[in-house]
C-alpha cells in the first residue's frame, strides 16, 4: 500500500471517525473540511512517527505540510530522505 | 514586601497551604531555572480565515463583573493563582473577551493596543520584541476549557476574535506561541498567522540569556 493511501486509512478511521466519511481523496483540503483540528494533528503525527520512523520538529507544524493527503505524504518522504 | 505578604495571605487563605507551598516551588524553580523558547507571530486582520464551522459561542468584552466566572473557571482547569493577575489586567485597563458555551463562561483572550494606559506585562518588559505600531494590537491568555475544544471551537473563537478587532480598526494581530505547544501552533498556522521570530529564554540561577532569530 502506497504512503498516501495508508495515511488516508488513517484519517478515514482514525481522526475522521464516526464523521460518515468514507475517503477523503488525496487532493481534499483537510483543513477546509475541519477534519484535522488541533486535536487530531497530534494524533495524526503520533501515527507518522511510529509508522515512518521520522521525527516531526515543532516548527513542522505547518498548515501546508498536512493540508491535503498528498501533501502529508511528501513531507513524510522530505522527512524519511 | 508588605503587598507580597498580604498576597500570599491572601493566596493561602483562598488556595489552603498544599496549593501555596506548590505555587511558591514553581515560582522560585522558575526564578533559579528557565529555559523556553517561543515564536512571535502575526496576524493579518484585513485577510481573516473564515472558519470551517460556526461553533455555538457568544464573545463579550471583559469587564470586572465578569472576574467571578473567570475566578470560577480558573478554579476549574487547576489555575487559580492567576486571578489576581486577571485583577490587575482589568484594573490596568487591558481588554479581553469572554466566551460563553451554553450561557457559560468557557474562554478567554486579552488583548491591547499602543494607546493603552500602561503596557501589558509581556511587552513591557520587551524580552520579545515587539513594538506596536498604528493599526497593531497584541493578543495573550488565549484559553479554552479543555471539554470545549475539539471540531473547530477554538478556530471559530479566535476567528470572532479577530474579526471584532478588526471592525474596531485594527489591521495586525500579534502575539506569541510556545514553540512545543504543537496544538496552539497548528491552529495559529491554519488562520494564516506568520511566525515572524523565535525568541530563546534560559536562565540559570542570576544568569539570563534572551536570543532572537528569524524564523
Amino acid at each position: 500500500m502506497s504512503t498516501a493511501l495508508e495515511i488516508e486509512q488513517f484519517i478515514v478511521t482514525d481522526i475522521a471517525a464516526g464523521r460518515g466519511i468514507d475517503a477523503v481523496g488525496h487532493d481534499r483540503d483537510l483543513l477546509a473540511d475541519g477534519i484535522i483540528d488541533s486535536l487530531g494533528i497530534t494524533e495524526l503525527i503520533t501515527f507518522l512517527e511510529r509508522m515512518y520512523g521520522i521525527r516531526v520538529d515543532d516548527d513542522d507544524i505547518d498548515a501546508e505540510n498536512f493540508r491535503t493527503v498528498d501533501s502529508i505524504a511528501a513531507f513524510v518522504e522530505q522527512k524519511g530522505a | 514586601m508588605l503587598a507580597n505578604v498580604r498576597r500570599l495571605r491572601r493566596y493561602l487563605q483562598t488556595n489552603g497551604a498544599r496549593r501555596t507551598a506548590a505555587a511558591i516551588w514553581s515560582r522560585l524553580r522558575r526564578l533559579a531555572y528557565l529555559q523556553e523558547r517561543v515564536i512571535v507571530i502575526v496576524g493579518e486582520l484585513d485577510s481573516i480565515v473564515v472558519p470551517w464551522r460556526e461553533a455555538d459561542l457568544r464573545l463579550v468584552d471583559l469587564r470586572a463583573e465578569h472576574l467571578p466566572e473567570l475566578a470560577e473557571l480558573n478554579r476549574r482547569r487547576g489555575r487559580p493563582e492567576v486571578d489576581a493577575r486577571f485583577a490587575r489586567y482589568v484594573a490596568d485597563g487591558f481588554h479581553g473577551f469572554v466566551a460563553y458555551g451554553d450561557d457559560q463562561l468557557v474562554g478567554y483572550y486579552w488583548w491591547v493596543d499602543r494607546d493603552g494606559p500602561t503596557l501589558f506585562p509581556d511587552l513591557r518588559k520587551r524580552w520579545l520584541g515587539i513594538e506596536l505600531g498604528e493599526g497593531d494590537v497584541y493578543g495573550s491568555d488565549f484559553f479554552l476549557l479543555d471539554e470545549h475544544r475539539g471540531r473547530g471551537v477554538a478556530d471559530d473563537f479566535l476567528y470572532r476574535v479577530e474579526r471584532s478587532l478588526h471592525e474596531r480598526g485594527y489591521s495586525r494581530l500579534w502575539g506569541y506561541v510556545a514553540s512545543d505547544n504543537r496544538p496552539a501552533r497548528w491552529i495559529y498556522s491554519t488562520r494564516g498567522y506568520v511566525p515572524m521570530w523565535t525568541v530563546k529564554r534560559s536562565r540559570l540561577l542570576m544568569i539570563q540569556r534572551t536570543s532572537r532569530e528569524p524564523s
